[in-house]
């Protein structure tokens, strides 16, 4: 009978120390808001263009307003389209090689016609262009000098959730870990790249939290952060996917804080049930079953409109859909206080990595089988005081 | 009595036919479809749709350079977007009669692992003979810039 207790109390204390993250605020919050789908833009797309875009950038500031710019790798090109009229505006095409050659663009940020950076990703240069594709200046990002057995600074990812943003004279990037290794610390793998580049000068913040150490989180994708920016108060907002806060960084002060803005819907985030070596070998189909059997949380974006912050989220694959996760959002206010949280629609597939606000709320990609439409779902949150 | 011992071994048989890995999987799909196939083919590369966009494997940037030679037959399975697939690989190419885009996933074989690799199949008198990894054919058909 002593060996059946003692047996018992040893697998219960096996089953506790379960590798996980707990949502501390688990139903401790109340949730004030609804989330409605109010309208649905279809924009035409020309031959050139399929509907899998991997990067835009919406803009709407001082007279250039309700612009989307996607980028078309297929041609090298940045297209402009007037999103309240649901029309194709021009695209600036650019060379590959020679004077004004960028190479392969990942990702870009315009800022007005002479004003256009666009990043390579795989000579890690940025280039400033114009928008008749003459490169004014190029430079590449001074990664070179670090001792990656010592600090593994994330190389920027461009798409459009992990956008490449001009703010003060500096460009902010995102990037993830690919790997997982025991050498990670707490201090040595930051995910936000802060360049100067009149100074040539680059600068690194937000490291991976301590779950990041101390769990196996399946490696590369899986645990990309997503970032977005408050101009006004020059705050840099990041989303780890397996962490229930966010972690505001401010480029003035230099400092990090952390807030709430984990979903009801989340209770915990079990990691992936590898332990960490110097060098993981990590089986891609046992990884991939994991993630999508997981919850996890995704972008972050900021509504300058009404001073709101967006945070989507991910639950496991549901039985007979094995083709999209549900999608929900959380919603924060100006203070990062938490707001509420919905789910999403279930039944059409929310291509949420292109994500975006404009004045009418927030819209969303949708995937559909109309191969020369780009879709977007536009939802509006309402707020119960 | 009998009628248990019928279904059970029924079931078995049923059981017994599945494939078991990925190569009986690719295999039988291959066998049946060459079955009814007009053209002899002496290979055939299964491409398997990453959904990376802005990606192009290895095995595209051989269909793009080999599409026209005819004793291979290149099938494009889970393909996310046909317009995007058509944008990179050339409408033209894709229309070919040595081209089949797998609209059903028939040849998708999503419980093995292996199915997200493209693979080669050597073909003699309409029967796989060999899987092969997608480089096999470099072999022969060179890169060619």
């Amino acid at each position: 009978m002593k060996k059946i207790i003692f047996l018992s109390a040893i697998i219960f204390c096996i089953s506790c120390n379960k590798e996980t993250v707990k949502n501390e605020q688990w139903n401790k919050v109340e949730n004030r808001c609804t989330i409605e789908l109010k309208a649905k833009v279809d924009i035409p797309i020309d031959d050139e263009t399929s509907a899998l875009i991997p990067y835009m950038q919406y803009f709407d500031e001082n007279t250039v307003t309700d612009m989307l710019l996607t980028l078309n790798t297929h041609n090298n090109s940045i297209y402009f389209f007037d999103y309240a009229r649901k029309e194709f505006i021009k695209k600036i095409m650019y060379e590959k090689e020679g004077n004004n050659g960028v190479g392969e663009i990942q990702g870009f940020n315009y800022l007005n016609p002479d004003s256009i950076f666009v990043y390579n990703y795989w000579g890690m240069t940025i280039y400033l262009t114009n928008d008749r594709s003459v490169v004014n200046w190029k430079r590449r990002l001074p990664m070179d000098g670090f001792n990656r057995a010592e600090f593994m600074p994330a190389y920027p990812w461009l798409q459009t959730n992990s956008p490449m943003i001009y703010l003060d004279k500096e460009l902010v990037f995102g990037g993830f870990m690919g790997a997982e290794t025991t050498a990670q610390t707490i201090t040595n793998s930051p995910v936000t790249t802060i360049y100067d580049f009149q100074k040539d000068t680059i600068f690194f913040a937000n490291n991976y939290p301590e779950q990041y150490i101390k769990y196996n989180w399946g490696g590369g994708f899986f645990k990309m952060p997503y970032f977005d920016v408050n101009k006004d108060k020059k705050n840099v907002i990041v989303s780890f996917p397996q962490d229930h806060n966010i972690y505001v960084y401010s480029l003035d002060s230099r400092e990090q804080r952390k807030f709430y803005a984990g979903s009801s819907m989340i209770p915990e985030i079990k990691a992936f049930d590898q332990k960490k070596e110097l060098k993981t070998q990590l089986d891609d189909n046992r990884t991939k079953r994991w993630f999508f059997s997981t919850p996890s949380y995704r972008n972050i974006i900021y509504d300058k409109y009404r001073d709101l912050y967006y945070r989507l989220f991910c639950l496991p694959l549901k039985e007979g859909n094995d083709k999209w996760q549900p999608l929900g959002l959380i919603v924060l206010d100006g203070n990062f206080n938490y707001v509420g949280e919905g789910l999403l629609p279930e039944d059409v597939n929310l291509r949420y990595s292109n994500s975006f606000v404009s004045k009418e709320g927030l819209n969303i990609q949708v995937m559909t089988d109309n191969d020369d439409l780009m879709t977007f779902y536009q939802f509006k949150v309402d707020i119960h005081e | 009595m009998n009628k248990a011992i019928f279904y059970i071994l029924g079931l078995l048989l049923f059981i017994g036919c599945q494939p078991t890995s990925f190569e009986q999987a690719v295999k039988k799909g291959f066998d049946n479809y060459l079955d009814t196939a007009a053209v002899r083919y002496q290979y055939i590369m299964l491409i398997p749709n990453s959904g990376c966009t802005g990606c192009i494997s290895d095995a595209e940037y051989f269909f793009k350079e080999y599409n026209d030679h005819e004793e291979i037959l290149f099938i494009f399975t889970r393909v996310i977007s046909k317009k995007d697939l058509r944008i990179r690989l050339g409408k033209d190419n894709l229309q070919r009669k040595n081209v089949l885009i797998d609209n059903d996933n028939k040849f998708y074989f999503e419980k093995f692992q292996e199915s997200i690799y493209p693979i080669v199949a050597v073909i003699k008198d309409k029967k796989v003979v060999a899987l092969k990894d997608h480089v096999f054919l470099r072999e022969k058909y060179p890169p060619k810039d």
